[in-house]
């Protein structure tokens, strides 16, 4: 099994990401990737300039790698990528890129969705939508939690 | 959480203490927080996130965070 989770402050090519997965994936019969974008609207719909993702130095990576460990051990998948942004991120830019890869699709999907729902309740940031008006930290929504609690551990 | 600042060392006894006794220090020295600052915060111990139960030994650091977003 190969797990990789990464932090960066860099831009993010999800097509470059994609490629050299895939070409690392040796023994998989389904890929399943999945890209998260900063939007450029709030939850009411108003303008976001930007987003700001702080981190902790240490915390914030062992909690990627957790995450990518445990949601590739729960679904046996062969080979799964985690690579997420922190610092200043504009509107259409990606935050979190993640593939999973396994001899079937079933466990891929479900595993591409299980590390999504934990990333985005557990993974440590301190996420603020910020325009030249305005600024909000943000948390969890009711959705995210949801989703954490439907995998039931 | 800045109201209380980067750091702080704070008198516990010499056994320690719990991470929630930590807090109630926090509260009983700069009051005028009020209880409603620490809600949702977690606490971290070498590296670790603890729970409010966890033991702290004199001179050990912890450390106070705010909510986390998530990703």
């Amino acid at each position: 099994m190969s797990v990789v989770a990464r932090l960066t402050d860099g831009e993010i090519r999800p097509e470059i990401l994609l490629e050299e997965f895939i070409a690392g994936a040796s023994g998989a019969g389904a890929v399943v990737s999945f890209c998260g974008l900063a939007r450029g609207t709030d939850h009411a719909g108003a303008r976001v300039d930007r987003l700001r993702l702080d981190h902790h130095p240490r915390l914030t990576i062992r909690s990627l790698e957790r995450i990518a460990v445990e949601g590739a051990a729960r679904f046996g998948i062969s080979h799964c990528l985690v690579v997420h942004r922190h610092g200043l991120i504009r509107p259409g830019e990606t935050i979190v890129f993640v593939a999973t890869a396994s001899p079937h699709r079933r466990a891929a999907f479900d595993a591409a969705d299980y590390l999504m729902d934990r990333l985005k309740t557990e993974a440590v940031f301190w996420k603020k939508e910020e325009s030249e008006a305005s600024g909000r930290w943000i948390e969890p929504t009711d959705a995210d939690r949801a989703g954490r609690l439907r995998w039931g551990d | 959480m800045e109201r209380f600042g980067p750091f702080l060392q704070l008198p516990v006894a010499e056994d320690g203490c719990s991470v929630s006794d930590l807090s109630r220090l926090l509260l009983e020295r700069f009051p005028e927080v009020g209880q409603d600052a620490l809600k949702g915060v977690r606490s971290a111990v070498a590296d670790e996130i603890v729970t409010d139960d966890h033991h702290v030994a004199a001179g050990e650091e912890v450390e106070f965070f705010p909510l986390f977003s998530g990703g």
